[in-house]
């Protein structure tokens, strides 16, 4: 795999000026994830909990459900309160959402790994050789 | 106890996304610093261990 890095270098990632609030920045993009999953959660297991008719699986489905529930709103009451998410305040979400676009594509531009990260020949066998799987 | 096909699948679905969801909520707090942040991944991670465990019981019993 050989990976170009296209246009002149405005970031790079050897630079420690561009490690300047990123742990934050970080743990931002981290903690979207973990809330966007959780919304994810809490949908998936009302539509299967719409789908259910036995007690037994309904009450468990029940349960999982109020507790999707309640790590959703834990997740959003933190990102509130670290100003990681601004429900109320349209101007300032979108100032963070600009943000997080620039430094992901610029992220993205760069060239993160080494130009060959293949673990072949590193080990004298593989363990599914006795199946032929260096065949598949 | 019986249980009905689509009920099976559905509880199967949800266990292959909790599956996903523990794997990278056990990943994401090794990079996270925030420790609140951390707290909560860590309970999150106990939590949908448990619920696994709770939708792993279900399905074999309806597999069997």
């Amino acid at each position: 795999m050989n990976v170009q890095q296209d246009g002149p270098i405005k970031m790079d990632a050897l630079d420690p000026a561009n490690a300047l609030n990123m742990p934050e920045m970080a743990d931002m993009t981290f903690a979207m994830d973990f809330l966007m999953r959780a919304k994810e959660g809490v949908r998936n297991i009302a539509v299967a909990l719409t789908e259910t008719v036995s007690p037994q699986a309904r009450a468990l489905l029940r349960e999982q459900l109020r507790q999707g529930i309640a790590l959703h709103q834990e997740i959003t009451e933190l990102m509130v309160r670290k100003k990681w998410f601004h429900p109320y305040e349209l101007q300032e979400q979108f100032k963070l959402d600009v943000l997080s676009l620039t430094n992901t594509l610029e992220i993205s531009k760069q060239k993160l790994f080494a130009d060959d990260t293949s673990r072949k020949g590193m080990f004298d066998r593989t363990p599914d050789e006795h199946m032929g799987g260096s065949e598949a | 106890m019986n249980f009905a096909l689509h009920e099976t699948l559905e509880v199967h679905e949800l266990a292959a996304f909790k599956t996903i969801c523990l794997t990278t909520a056990k990943t994401m707090r090794g990079l996270v610093s925030d420790p609140q942040l951390k707290e909560i991944l860590q309970q999150d991670v106990e939590m949908t261990h448990i619920q696994l465990q709770e939708l792993g019981t279900l399905l074999t019993k309806a597999i069997q």
